[in-house]
């Protein structure tokens, strides 16, 4: 036993006495000297200019939020509740002023977002962290880029250098100080290259949060695929009796569209917006057609009585990265 | 063997937090990073001074700009002092406090300068340019303590520009003008707002606002839009038989109503009572209080790239770059020299 601690101090040591001399002035623990200090500068600023250039403002109706210009063909990440219902449209303001009409793709519950540009033309695009699990180290040098108080042209997008206090898989938190406006915006490490995305913002400046990678690629598809299929939320089998045809409800999850319209098990329906439903079949058929977001109408019989029920559907809930000490998402 | 495997787990489990969450000294604010600023910060202690009003409240830090003790602070930040009381100022660190007396200001840069009896020589050079590339390290001197640094840091983070002016209000409903009787009759104080503060009551009857005759809410409003928030004006208003004169602090629309109050703004506790209608500003990311407004912002060869000027919510401060305040400087050295002069004699 006394051999196993041994074992296990000098382990400790080793790691307690990694080359700090080899180590680049930003992995050092703390920059130790203004020389130190100038090289984060220096880092910063070589990684700056494009950073900006792919920085853009997100434009809903009166609100406002910010995003990166990922791809040549105008895709963005951006904050879910920023881009906000899938669908709907969106006006992109680039750094040089330039504007794009595009349209809300899909969102996730740990905040993740999509935006496309409907005509993309010379976009400029940033890196960003491809491998599906990477996550920045605790107190990695970050810059944030963003629009607090939204779009000012004479302004230009407002950066912030700061480092990761902590990373789990689906949020980071930074000491980069925040404010309205800036969500959705690019978290850049001192490569230039996104790593997280802004997401709520904290009553103190210097405590705000991050939707990290993981978070989407763990969802890319359901995130990026702008014909994603409306979801209600139930679970239905064919019904027949007395010349009655339909789809009765045997499960309503909780939580979903379906349960918040009011809809309740043993339900039959018999229509989706007037379009008959003979059998389950039809009613999946249905509501695939719609995208998540729209409102439908459906037609069904309780207790005998027929009546007719609104719906806003939503999108199919996918398997979500853990957050492992339960932080609740942002509503 | 068993019982030393829990202890460790125990002890493992202790350990885990501070491993995964970076701790506070080594944050970007922390006192290990600000360490690294140490050369900066002997320079920033060479001219940061902390001004102070009566018994110990402390208005504004301002910053030393000669070796004859001229301090330029925030004009706006200082208060009852406007009125001409005598002020006290501290050098970082030291026991004892020096008087100061404000000798003239610039209503166009919110810029204040303080007489004092100071003698050092700040450390110094005044930056020879105003173009300061983005995400520049920039240090702000503060009020700090044996165990708070004196310098906090941050980069600039925006393009240098004008900040243009946004509109400055009383705090009142008006009600409507009767036109055969002078004045604009005052429906409604604001609560908490500025006419509230100044003693103004329901039912007065504004006058003049700076000596000019107002008649109609038309030339109440063009008389205070003259001037900017932070800006005391005086207000002569008629309350029953009696004329009463007002000292009123102008405040910003957005922030005097409550309704029209942003989020931003909410979140942003306190900020600036004047943040804007700057010819020229340098956009940074310190987080200065707006007392901590007037200190000197130095770059990290010790250069002073400008005097901070207003925090303006929580994530964007502003400091007038070294050329226009060396600019408002020379202006005001005549009249600087005046008043000093006349200080001297009396004392």
């Amino acid at each position: 036993m006394h051999m196993f601690k041994n074992l296990l101090l000098t382990a400790g040591l080793v790691t307690m006495m990694a080359p700090a001399a080899d180590l680049a002035p930003w992995e050092k623990t703390a920059p130790e000297s203004i020389t130190d200090l100038l090289a984060i500068q220096g880092k910063v600023q070589a990684m700056l200019d494009d950073a900006m250039a792919a920085t853009v403002t997100l434009q809903m109706g009166g609100s406002s939020g910010s995003g990166v210009i990922i791809s040549d063909d105008g895709l963005i990440l951006t904050a879910g509740h920023v881009s906000g219902t899938p669908g709907r449209k969106v006006t992109v303001v680039l750094a040089d002023g330039r504007k794009f009409e595009a349209k809300a793709l899909g969102k996730n519950k740990a905040d993740a977002g999509m935006v496309q540009i409907l005509k993309p033309k010379d976009l400029p695009t940033s890196h960003y962290e491809t491998h599906k699990t990477n996550l920045p180290k605790v107190g990695q040098w970050v810059v944030s880029v963003g629009n607090p108080g939204g779009l000012d042209a004479k302004r230009g997008a407002v950066v912030r250098l700061g480092r990761i206090v902590w990373a789990r898989a689906a949020t980071l938190r930074s000491d980069c100080k925040l404010l309205g406006g800036d969500s959705g915006g690019p978290l850049f490490n001192l490569d230039g290259t996104v790593i997280g995305i802004h997401s709520r913002i904290s009553g103190e400046p210097d405590q705000n949060y991050h939707v990290s990678m993981p978070a989407f690629h763990s969802d890319w598809e359901n995130l990026s695929d702008p014909k994603l299929p409306g979801f209600l939320g139930v679970t239905a089998v064919d019904y027949k009796k007395d010349n009655l045809e339909g789809a009765k409800l045997e499960v309503v999850r909780d939580n979903s569209p379906a349960k918040k319209a009011g809809l309740k098990v043993g339900d039959i329906i018999t229509q989706v917006d007037d379009k008959d439903v003979k059998a389950s079949r039809d009613l999946t058929t249905l509501i695939g057609k719609f995208r998540p977001g729209a409102k439908t109408k459906l037609t069904l019989l309780r207790d005998k009585k027929e009546m007719e029920i609104e719906v806003t559907l939503g999108s199919r809930p996918t398997a979500q990265p853990r957050l492992p000490f339960g932080l609740p998402p942002r509503k | 063997m068993k019982k030393f495997l829990i202890l460790f787990l125990a002890l493992g489990a202790l350990n885990a937090p501070a491993a995964s969450s970076l701790p506070s000294a080594l944050r970007t604010d922390g006192k290990t990073v600000v360490a690294a600023f140490g050369d900066v910060e002997k320079i920033a202690r060479s001219c940061t001074v902390q001004i102070i009003y009566g018994t110990g409240y402390k208005v504004a830090i301002g910053t030393l700009v000669n070796d004859e003790g001229l301090v330029v602070t925030k004009h706006s930040e200082l208060d009852t002092a406007k009125a001409g009381g005598t002020l006290r100022i501290s050098m970082p660190g030291a026991k004892r406090y020096n008087r100061g007396k404000l000798v003239a200001y610039d209503s166009a840069t919110d810029l204040a300068f303080i007489a004092t009896d100071l003698t050092r020589k700040p450390d110094y050079t005044w930056a020879e340019t105003d173009k300061i590339a983005p995400a520049t390290w920039v240090v702000a001197g503060v009020a700090g303590s044996d165990t708070r640094p004196y310098v906090r840091a941050g980069i600039t983070s925006a393009t240098a520009r004008a900040i243009p002016k946004t509109g400055a209000v009383i705090g009142i409903l008006m009600g409507t003008e009767v036109s055969e009787k002078k004045g604009v009759p005052v429906r409604e104080v604001t609560p908490k707002g500025p006419s509230e503060k100044a003693g103004m009551k329901n039912g007065d009857v504004i006058l003049s606002i700076e000596g000019e005759a107002v008649n109609s809410t038309e030339e109440l409003k063009k008389a205070v839009g003259k001037h900017d928030a932070g800006e005391t004006i005086t207000v002569v208003v008629q309350r029953k038989q009696e004329q009463k004169t007002l000292k009123i602090t102008l405040g910003y629309r957005e922030l005097v109503f409550a309704s029209m109050k942003s989020r931003n703004d909410k979140l942003s506790g306190k900020v600036s009572v004047r943040r804007t209608g700057f010819e020229k500003v340098i956009q940074h990311e310190v987080t200065l209080a707006p007392s901590e407004m007037g200190g000197p912002l130095l770059d990290l060869k010790g250069r002073l790239l400008g005097i901070n000027i207003a925090r303006r919510n929580r994530v964007e401060f502003f400091a007038l770059p070294a050329s226009l305040v060396q600019k408002v400087i020379k202006a005001k050295a005549a009249e600087i020299a005046k008043a000093s002069a006349s200080k001297d004699k009396a004392e």
